[in-house]
């Protein structure tokens, strides 16, 4: 009963977490310039129907833009809160060799040590070491490698005793990096 | 052996615990803990701000530059020569602006970019242009002169060009659809 309450409330909690992504104000934008080169006020436009009118014509000339779903971004963080979820996982799950805590626990360090190798990727920019421990990218960059470092230890661990030890320190440094980037 | 385990978690717990305790701002440590996005800098949503400011120009976020960015900025006399143009406001819209921007400005903000944004400034320095920030000069270098200076952008100023969330405070690659290019990032 412990475990379904807590798998309900991560379910739960998690909801309004990936909602936010939505939820901003409407927007503004300031101007825009259309294909001949000149450029529309939209805010200080004084007449409702010339503001509605030029909003219309600016929406044909500015870029198409639909939010993307499968960026290099989204699946860095896709696989950083998967590796989290699989460790939760791994948590609830019976314990036992050759069964579903081992293969959530492989699951974690695979998706941890992918986070990793994507944030590398896709960030390599982002980070420099020279910013200082309290710069928020560096910090990001400790706590998920630890993470990542945590779960491989606890899989290397296992089945010894002391393995849970390194699992949940690595769940708990993983989730803290994220939350810094978040 | 159970003992050791113990230990171990309840130290990396007190010891990671500390890092959003040395982060702390004025939200304090349970603000940490909530779900809110942070990554990006706060939105403006202030409709006096959006219309004095984004009559003329992009309405730069708060968090884009430091309180002394604006005071120096939102200054009566230097409104009278804002970067050519006479942008004089009367008094009660001009502070009601100028405690807005100081209130959200990158040194008292807890976004991430804000605080990247004060990362990259020398102390007490006081930039008058957004692009002038080295954090932003440096996210922008590795984008091609060309792209910059076509018509449809002009140039670094205009940010919501490309930044198709601007308005929203997003300024992550994903969202930066460049004219004449596409998609910044896959």
């Amino acid at each position: 009963m412990r475990y379904w309450t807590i798998v309900v409330l991560s379910l739960c909690g998690s909801a309004p977490a990936f909602a936010q992504e939505d939820v901003w104000a409407g927007s503004l934008r300031g101007d825009y310039t259309l294909d001949n080169g000149a450029t529309l006020y939209l805010a200080s436009a004084e007449d409702d129907a010339q503001a509605s009118q030029a909003a219309a014509m600016a929406k044909i000339n500015t870029p198409a833009y639909e939010e993307r779903y499968f960026t290099a971004n989204n699946i860095h963080k896709y696989l950083g809160i998967g590796s989290i979820a699989a460790a939760a996982g791994t948590l609830i799950a019976p314990k036992g060799e050759d069964g579903a805590h081992e293969a959530l626990a492989k699951t974690a360090a695979g998706l941890g040590v992918a986070a990793i190798v994507t944030g590398l990727l896709f960030h390599w920019d982002d980070f420099n070491l020279s910013d200082g421990a309290k710069d928020p990218d560096n910090l990001h960059v400790m706590l998920t490698t630890a993470g990542a470092l945590g779960y491989l230890a606890a899989v290397s661990a296992a089945p010894d005793g002391g393995h849970a030890g390194f699992g949940g320190a690595g769940a708990i440094a993983m989730a803290i990096g994220i939350k810094l980037n978040w | 052996m159970k003992k050791q385990t113990t230990l171990l978690a309840l130290t990396t717990v007190l010891l990671l615990g500390s890092i959003p305790v040395s982060q702390a701002d004025g939200g304090g440590f349970f603000s940490f803990f909530s779900l809110e996005r942070k990554k990006e800098v706060a939105p403006m949503t202030d409709a006096t701000y959006n219309k004095e400011c984004g009559a003329c120009h992009f309405p730069y976020q708060a968090g884009l530059l430091p309180e002394g960015s604006w005071r120096k900025l939102l200054d009566a006399k230097a409104l009278s020569d804002h970067f050519g143009e006479n942008a004089e406001l009367d008094d009660q819209t001009r502070s009601h602006i100028l405690q807005l921007l100081v209130a959200n400005s990158a040194d008292k903000s807890s976004y991430k970019r804000s605080k990247k944004v004060m990362g990259s400034l020398e102390a007490g320095a006081t930039p008058l242009r957004v692009t002038e920030v080295s954090y932003i000069k440096h996210k922008h270098e590795k984008v091609p002169e060309k792209l910059i200076k076509q018509p449809k952008v002009k140039s670094l100023s205009y940010c919501d060009k490309c930044h198709m969330e601007a308005d929203k405070g997003n300024f992550d690659d994903d969202t930066v659809v460049i004219p004449e290019h596409g998609n910044w990032s896959w």
